[in-house]
Parts: C-alpha cells; structure tokens; sequence
C-alpha cells in the first residue's frame, strides 16, 4: 500500500504581513548605546536601565549553551532588538491604528474578547498597543495591564518581584532578554478572587529581522485563581527573527494557576523563550502548551514547588515539520514536603522535523513524601525525521515516589486498517489517529482554542473536529 | 435472493507462507454462513484479505462483491461497498471517543453527514438493546473496555453502519454465556432478507440460537466440506480429524 | 578528569553529562608506581586464571579497542597494561568458560585489554570474574571487546567483587553480527568509584543485544553507569535492564540510551530501570534516553525509584523478622527475577549473600 502523506501543518492563516511601518525602530545589534537608547525611547526610570546594562554585562560573559540545537543561525548583529509600532497603548480598539487592528481581527482577538475573555492584551512588535479589562475585575482589584505601565503605576510591586523567578544569570538568552526587554502583561490577583473566564495576552512580531522581548509576570495571591492565555504568532520572513520572552509567575498559599500557550511561530524564527514558576503551600500551576511554530525552539517551562503540599502538572505537546528542531520539555524541583508533579508530554516528527523532549525532575533532599510521574509519546510519521528523549531525573531522598515511562514509534498499521474498515481513507485514519494521540493537550484548552488547535494539525475529517 | 460475496480461487501468502491455497466461497443475500476449522487454519485470514489487509498478499483469485470486482480495492472503498468486518481484538485509539468514531464512520460510509442527534438517539436504542451503557460512548474508542464491551461495541458498529454483508471474525471467543447471547440478539436485529452474515468462530455456542443456511469446514487453507447446521454438532462432538484426513 | 560521557549532552547543571574523577590522586594515594610522578610498566598480571574448551588464547591483543570511558584511559591500558590477551571461542561447549582476575596484595593493580570473539554460529557461557578477597584499594582499567560473529549465541557475565575503598573504571563494547545473540550481564557490588561503560552495536540484520546489570553500593559508593545500543539493521531486538540499591552516603547515576539508527527497520528496544534508595543520604541520578531516526520501530523506557514501604516492613516485621532483615527481604524480592536469570548456582548465591552481608 503506498504511503500517504499528512499535511504539513498549514499556518498560512498567520502568515499575512504588513508593511514594515514603525514609529522607531533600533539599528541592528547589541551594545551599550543600543540598550540605553531603548531604555531612552521607553521612557523609563533609572534603576530599570541599571537592570539592563548590567544583563547585557552578563550576557557578554555568558557562554552559548554547549547542548540542544544548533544556534549558529543566530546573528545578533543581523537582529533589532526594538521596534515601536506606530500606535500608543489603546484601550478600545477603535483607537487601534488599522492596518494593526486588522491583524488582530484576522487573529480573531476582538471576538474571543467579546465572547469568553476576561480581558486582552495585544502586542504588535515591541509594544503593547492594546489592553482592556472587564469592570468588574477591576473592582474586585485585579490587575491586568502592559508591562510599561506597571513598571511606573506599581513600582514597589515590580521591584519586589521582577527577576526573582527567572534571574538575570540564568542563562545567555535570559540576560539578552533582560537588556532589551519590551512589553509583555502583568497580572495581579488579589487574595481569594477567582476568575471565572480567562485573561489572553497575545504576542505578533511583525516587522523582519527582529526580536521581540516581552515580560509577563502574574502574581496569583492567596487563595486566588487564574486562568491566563498566551499566543504568539509571525509572518515568514526569510531570515531570522528572534523571540527571547520571560514568564515569571508567583502563586502563593492555595492559589492556582493554569497558563496555557498556543505557539505559532513562523518557520524562521529562533524561539529562546523562559518560564519559570514559583508555588508555595498548597498552590498549584498546571501548565498546557502547543508548540507548532517556530524554526528552532528552545523552551522548558519550570515549576519550583517551594511550599509544602504544592503540585503542578504539565501536558504538552509538540509537532516538529520540515525545517524544524523543536526541543521542548518541563522541570520540576521538588523542594517542599508532600509536592507532587505531572509530566505528560506528546511530540510529533515528520518531513525531516526533529522533536526533543527534554526535561528535568529534581526532587530535593527535603522534599520527602513527593510524588512524580512522567510520561512521553514520541510519534514518527517517517523516517527522515527524528524523535529524542532526553529527561534527567534527581532524587535526592528515600521518601518519594517517581516513575518516568516514554515510547516512541510509529502509527500502529492495525489501527489504521481498523480504521479503514470502518470506511475511512488511510490519510482520514492516521488523522484521526494523530489527532486522537493530540487529544490530552486540545482537552485541556479552552474550547475555542482546542478548535483552534486541531484546525492548526490540519488534519480534518469531513463532519467536523472531533 | 442474489450473490453478494463471490470468492474464486483465493490464494495468499504472509511473510512468505502461504495460508490460503484455493478458497472459494459463495453467499447469497439472505443467508448466514459459518466458517469453522482448527487453529491456523486460515479463517481470520480469510476475513483480512476480503478486506485486502496490506500485511497479507494475495497470490491468485478474485473477490467479487454485488458483481464487482473489489479484490484489489483499498480497504476503505470495500467498506463504503457495505461490507463490515467484526475484530477478534479490536483496537484501542486514545483521544477518539467512540461516539465520535462511529459518527465519522457511518458518514464516510453513507458519504454524508448525518444530524448526529438523530444518529446519537438511534445509537443510543441500540445500546440498551445490547444492554450497554451509554456511557461508553464517550470514553476513547475501545480504551479500557471490557473484553465483553468490546465486542458488544462491534456488534454496535454493525446495526449502525447496516453493510449489507458484516464478518464476524470469532466475535464469541472469551465470552460468557450471557454475553454470546447478547450477540446472538445483535445478529438477528441485524439479519433480513437483503444482508447477509458470515461467522468465524471455533465453538458453536453462538450458533445454538441463530438460523444457519450453510457451514464451511476451513482446513489448510481451504473449504474442505460444506454442509448445514448439523454439520457443526458434528464438529462439537468428534473434532476436525476426519476432515483434516480428507485434506 | 572528565568521563563517561553521555552520547547526546543535555544542561550542563543537571550534571549528569559526565563525571569527574581526580584519578592522578586515587593513584598516588595507592602509592603505586605508575602514577605521573614515577612512570612505570606494571609487571605482568600475575593472578588470571582461566577455565573451559574449545578456546583459542593469545598472549597479546592486537587489536586496540576504544575506551568509551575516555582517551586518556586508553593511551594508559596503550602504554601500561600488565595484561592483554585475545581470545576466540571457535566451537560450542556445554561448559562454562571462566576468566578469572584476583586483585590481591601481589598486585592490586589491573590495566587490562581483552578481545573475546565468538566464532559463528557458536553457543557459549562465559562469566569474567575481577576479585578482590583482601582489604585493599584497588585500581583497575578494563579495556574489553566482545565480537559476536554472524549466528552464534552467547551470555557473559561479568562480575566485579573489588573491595570498598577501590576504583573501577570499566569500557566494555560488543558488535553484534547477522543473527547473532548476545547477552551482557553486569553484577557489581560497587566500590569507591565504580564507573562503567557498556557500548554494543547491533551491526547485523536479526541481531539482538541485552543487558542486565545488577549494583549494590558499599558504604560510599560513586556508581556512573552509561549505557549505550545502537541499531543499525533490520529487525534487531535489544533489551536493557537495570536494577540496583544503593545506601548511606552512595550515589548512582544512570545513564542509558537506546539509539534506533535510520535504516534499523522493524527493531525493537525496551529499557528498564530500577533502583532502591535506602538512606535518606543516598542519591540517584537517571537519564534513561531514547534517540530515534527511523519511524517503523517500537522503542519504550521507564525508570522508577523505590523506596521501603513503611507498611510492607512493618507487615514483615509484626512475623517476627528485624528492620534489618526485613529490608533484606525486600530488596532480594525486588532483585529475584534478575538473579534468577542468572545461569550459575554459584553467582545467584553470592549475590544474595551479599544483600544479607550489605544490608546492616
């Protein structure tokens, strides 16, 4: 029987592009003069540029990682690490100018707003140029609002928290993001408020050879819970663009959050993104992430189970296409009592797409009564491709619990021919397959962005999604 | 009363064995045929290669269905032509719920969308016929079933996608007596003039209440004795020995 | 120095890519005479015994085999080895082949290199055994080849017995050919320093590669394991489990990797880890890796950390056993399956011993 192809994943309904039009947009590079005029154009107070100025010092120090994919591609000379859009920071978006607006409308943002959104943020390169938030949030206290913004409204809020997650030091494209850092979301949910519907910021680099730097740091506050929504997505240029993002987020006793990410990156871009969480007594994160885009991905969200009884789970997954080297994963430290975490993790390999999982649990001597399960499924779809696992797991004490079990192979031809017999074409049965082993991330997404997701694995079958 | 299924001749080979040398078989609409024979004997074979199963190749002979050739259809097409195949084991698929796969199936079948609640109530009156519950539709396809759910879950299969031929490949093995009843019930809700079935069983349990029009002796490959339902008490009582000699 | 490097690197503050040893220190310490300061060619091995038929030993080994542990530690088996032989098992033989190597006081250092052929279609049992029966720090660098030619059939076990406070550096590699069968078996009741290296390559078509490796740690053990199969051809079959238990101040790092090469169609690999922590102060370390360039293969791994469970000891402790020895019959009942499938009476005993000996 001859083979018959999957698509490739079809992200051309992202790959629309607008004219390079910006207000200011930095020479190519990374120095010292390029850091301070960006602190300059920003506005910003002085101990922030004292921030940058000393990441870019780290920077320079840092060595390239001596593992993962091959970066080589990366020129930071070819690369603007700021480009100011032609509209200020909106709340109606009316006011948006045009041309950005109708990228948003064809992202479909404005009407998940109106429909299932607690509140949006949009970013179009390196700012933020729309942001709103339903009143009633506001009266209850929550915050939700650009990272500008916050750096001059809540100035003691973001000194006590800004990188106290994810620290300056932690690695070569951390300290590049903190240099040049640019736009993002900050989220505070006081002490016991619970939203019933979702915040989304979403991330659009439209303008070629460059980066975009966003910051979001969420703090969920006692007793407090959260849903928050990431996207991102780019046009296809053909050389590349960078995205250096930072997460930090910070629950505290009883809190929740769940962050889930959409990533659609275009096919050129380098995505060097950190997300870091912090979880004290009780509290719990559960992260769901969809890594599609992107030409080379490094990212390995990180739960820190500080306080005792903390538990966070992670479902991801992963579909790695021509042109791409998605090395993706979680970690995990255990460093409270009685912790537990979740890993379960999906990768998808085909036309020559090379997807890694890579991970770390580290359950620490103190960390006794923990408990940690994980899980991967690497999937091949041929054999230009390639599928790696590579977790590391540290157990540091005689009290735990771990197991970690993975697989890899193909698409079981008894399925498929069980699946034929019922009618379906052989492209229709390794579909709903591929989308049937999708599953356990799609069901944990909001519904609208579960459609959205397996209209992304274009893989449709007449009669709807399933 | 016409030909449905018309088999000449049929020879086939897998990883270089050859399992079937010289089938022929022939069932009209209207009948129940059942197929019996020893272990290794070619009889879930047969129900593969019907459904041209890509690990099986066939050497010689045709399949011919309502008149038409389907020997070297895709298995999808020979499905759409209204033939459906029951599983011995069949497959778990994780993520697909079963309510959600019958639907695809029965649209890919009829080639249009049915007004799934209209297909959900009928699937649904099945269902308690079969005693199962309706639970089971929303779990993944066959994940965590029961041996007994199943293969009540194909024989649900069945009386949706009404094909006009179903196979049932030893749909009986391992179950109880209650459950072997339970499919025979499938059957006859099945079973009219214009359908036909085909049993691929080693015991005769699920025979007892159904009305069978012929019984095929399966041995080496071949149909080596054709008889009526006697035939199988026979069986029940002295074995295949006397056929084997004849082979 | 750095060793044992894993196959693919992963962040370097995982620490796990490889581990380092101050081996110039560990030999000085010795006071031996081939430490840098006083360069020096050991005197030949003198206590290598040798059991079995159908066996054709040379008193050299042309071949230079690969130290997968390092470089340095083949230039050093190159320019000091005190023993090298080459051996071919040309017909098959219902007795068992025995190696064996006592470390004592005469010399307690071993740089060894050893290439074992197995002719075709030969069937063999052979186990390696490296003994020390004095207390006695010692040193050994064991360079060892296994080819395992078109359709035989062979299970060597490999048993090291160093005392406590030694240091073990072993590189053990194998090509397995067309049909061919071979089965690796690591004991080790873990000295000092007890890093391993285990490389096989299924090279031929229906081959099939497994390892079982068993560890006790001693009182503060360094236990580096890095495995490695590698899957060339059609239809090959590997299977790698690892059991062990380490204690008071002990720390195991495994690293073991099932590599299905483009073209090893039809393959399949299982990778299985276990260890039994019982101390608070031991650590353990895992990196169970699966790479994979082929589609049509079937590749799984599990790794899990076990732990005493307080309602087992205290169900086995309310019929009248001690904490002690409860946790012994623990441990044997976790090991049972993998010491079973041990071919000799003998070894299968002294494992257990062991447990009991271990276990205070």
């Amino acid at each position: 029987m001859p083979k018959t192809q999957i698509e490739d994943l079809n992200t051309n309904i992202y790959d629309f592009k607008n004219e390079d039009n910006f207000e200011f947009k930095i020479q190519k590079g990374l120095t010292k003069d390029i850091v301070e005029e960006i602190s300059r154009q920003k506005n910003e107070p002085e101990w922030v540029l004292e921030i940058r100025l000393k990441a870019l010092e780290m920077y320079n120090k840092l060595d390239m990682p001596t593992w993962g994919p091959d970066l080589s591609e990366l020129n930071m000379d070819e690369i603007a690490t700021y480009v100011k859009p032609k509209s200020k920071l909106n709340s109606d978006w009316n006011d948006v100018p045009e041309e950005i607006k109708n990228t948003f409308d064809k992202l479909g943002i404005p009407q998940a707003e109106r429909q299932y959104l607690a509140g949006v943020g949009a970013q179009y390169d390196s700012e933020v140029v729309y942001h709103s938030i339903k009143e009633e949030l506001l009266k209850q206290g929550v915050i939700y609002t650009d990272f500008d913004s916050a750096i001059k409204q809540y100035p003691e809020i973001i000194k006590e928290y800004f990188s106290k997650c994810v620290p300056i030091s932690d690695h070569k494209f951390i300290a590049l993001h903190y240099a040049v850092f640019s736009g993002g979301s900050f989220v505070y949910v006081p002490k016991n408020v619970k939203l019933e519907m979702p915040l989304q910021s979403y991330f659009r680099l439209n303008s070629p050879e460059s980066g975009q730097f966003e910051h979001t740091l969420i703090i969920v506050d006692e007793g407090a819970s959260l849903h928050f929504i990431e996207g991102c997505s780019a046009p296809k240029y053909n050389k590349v663009n960078l995205h250096a993002g930072c997460v930090e987020l910070f629950v505290k006793e009883n809190g929740y959050l769940r962050y889930s990410t959409i990533e659609n990156w275009s096919k050129n871009m380098m995505n060097l993104n950190t997300k870091k969480a912090i979880i004290e007594k009780n509290g719990k994160v559960d992260w769901v992430s969809g890594s599609f885009g992107s030409h080379i991905s490094m990212l390995y969200p990180m739960s820190i189970l500080k306080g005792d009884n903390s538990q966070t789970e992670f479902t991801g997954i992963s579909f790695a296409g021509a042109g791409q080297n998605l090395d993706t994963g979680f970690k995990v430290v255990h460093m409270g009592k009685n912790t537990s975490s979740v890993v379960s993790s999906k990768s998808i390999s085909k036309s020559g797409g090379i997807s890694t999982y890579r991970s770390l649990v580290s359950i620490l001597p103190n960390a006794t009564g923990s408990k940690c399960s994980v899980s991967c499924d690497g999937l091949m779809l041929d054999s230009n491709s390639r599928s790696d696992t590579i977790p590391v797991n540290n157990v540091e004490n005689d009290e735990t619990e771990f197991s970690h079990e993975a697989r890899v192979g193909k698409i079981s031809e008894k399925a498929i021919f069980y699946l034929m017999t019922h009618g379906l074409t052989e492209a229709d049965a390794k579909a709903m397959i591929v989308r049937g082993f999708a599953n356990p991330v799609s069901k944990e997404l909001p519904m609208e962005y579960a459609v959205e997701m397996n209209r992304l694995i274009n893989l449709e079958l007449e009669g709807g999604i399933g | 009363m016409e030909k449905l299924l018309e088999i000449e001749n049929l020879c086939t080979n897998a990883d270089d064995k050859q399992i079937l040398k010289g089938l022929d078989l022939s069932i009209n609409s209207g009948e129940i045929h059942v197929i019996m024979g020893p272990n290794g004997a070619g009889k879930s074979t047969l129900a593969n290669v019907i459904f041209n199963n890509s690990a099986y190749t066939k050497t010689s002979g045709t399949i011919k269905f309502n008149g038409e050739d389907i020997t070297n259809l895709k298995t999808n097409e020979i499905a759409k032509k209204g033939i459906f195949m029951s599983f011995q084991t069949p497959e778990e698929i994780s993520g697909i719920s079963t309510l959600n796969f019958i639907k695809t199936a029965k649209n890919k079948i009829e080639g249009k969308t049915i007004y799934l609640p209209d297909l959900k109530k009928e699937i649904e009156n099945d269902m308690s016929e079969l005693g199962m519950k309706s639970e089971l539709l929303h779990r993944d396809l066959n994940v965590g079933f029961s041996g007994g759910e199943k293969k009540k879950n194909e024989i649900l299969q069945m009386l949706v996608l009404k094909p006009k031929l179903a196979i049932l490949d030893e749909t009986d093995s391992g179950l109880d007596v209650d459950a072997i009843r339970t499919v025979s019930k499938g059957i006859e809700m099945f079973k009219n003039d214009e359908n036909a079935v085909l049993i691929i069983t080693h015991s005769t349990k699920i025979l007892e209440s159904l009305k069978v029009d012929l019984v095929h002796i399966l041995v080496d490959g071949k149909i080596v004795y054709t008889g009526t339902s006697e035939l199988a008490k026979e069986i029940e009582t002295n074995g295949y020995s006397k056929f084997k000699e004849g082979a | 120095m750095e060793l044992n490097f894993t196959p693919v690197r992963t962040a370097r503050n995982y620490g796990i890519n490889s581990i380092t040893l101050n081996l110039e220190d560990i030999k000085s310490a010795k006071n031996n005479n081939f430490c840098k300061k006083n360069l020096q060619k050991l005197e030949n091995f003198p206590n290598f015994e040798f059991l079995g038929e159908n066996i054709e030993l040379e008193d050299n080994c042309l071949l230079s085999n690969t130290n997968f542990l390092c470089n340095e530690l083949k230039d050093e088996a190159e320019k000091f080895s005190n023993f090298k032989k080459t051996a071919k098992i040309y017909k098959s033989s219902d007795k068992l082949v025995k190696f064996r190597f006592n470390l004592d006081t005469n010399e307690s250092n071993l740089i060894d290199t050893f290439n074992l052929t197995i002719e075709e279609d030969v069937n063999s049992k052979i186990i390696v055994e490296f003994i020390s029966k004095e207390k006695l720090a010692c040193y050994q660098n064991l360079n060892f080849k296994i080819n395992a030619k078109n359709g035989s059939n062979a299970e060597i076990i490999f048993v090291f017995d160093l005392f406590d406070s030694s240091t073990n550096l072993v590189s053990i590699q194998s090509e397995v050919e067309k049909n061919a069968k071979l089965s690796v078996f690591i004991v080790d009741f873990a000295c000092k320093n007890s890093i391993f290296n285990y490389n096989s390559k299924l090279i031929g078509e229906n081959s099939e590669s497994n390892l079982n490796s068993l560890y006790l740690s001693g009182e503060g053990s360094t236990i580096d394991l890095n495995y490695l199969i590698e899957l060339y051809k059609p239809n090959c079959k590997t299977n790698m489990e690892v059991i062990g238990a380490i204690s008071n101040q002990s720390k195991k790092h495994f690293k073991g990797t099932i590599d299905f090469k483009k073209g090893c169609k039809k393959s399949r690999g299982n990778e299985n880890e276990y260890c039994m922590v019982l101390s608070k102060n031991a650590k353990a370390k895992a990196l169970p890796m699966m790479l994979c360039e082929e589609e049509n293969v079937e590749g799984t791994h599990s790794t899990s950390i076990g732990i005493v469970d307080e309602k087992e000891l205290f169900y086995i402790m309310s019929r009248g056993l001690s904490r002690t020895q409860a946790i012994r019959l623990i441990v044997k009942a976790k090991f049972n399956s993998m010491i079973l499938s041990i071919f000799d009476e003998e070894l299968r005993n002294k494992i257990i011993e062991y447990i009991d000996r271990k276990i205070i």
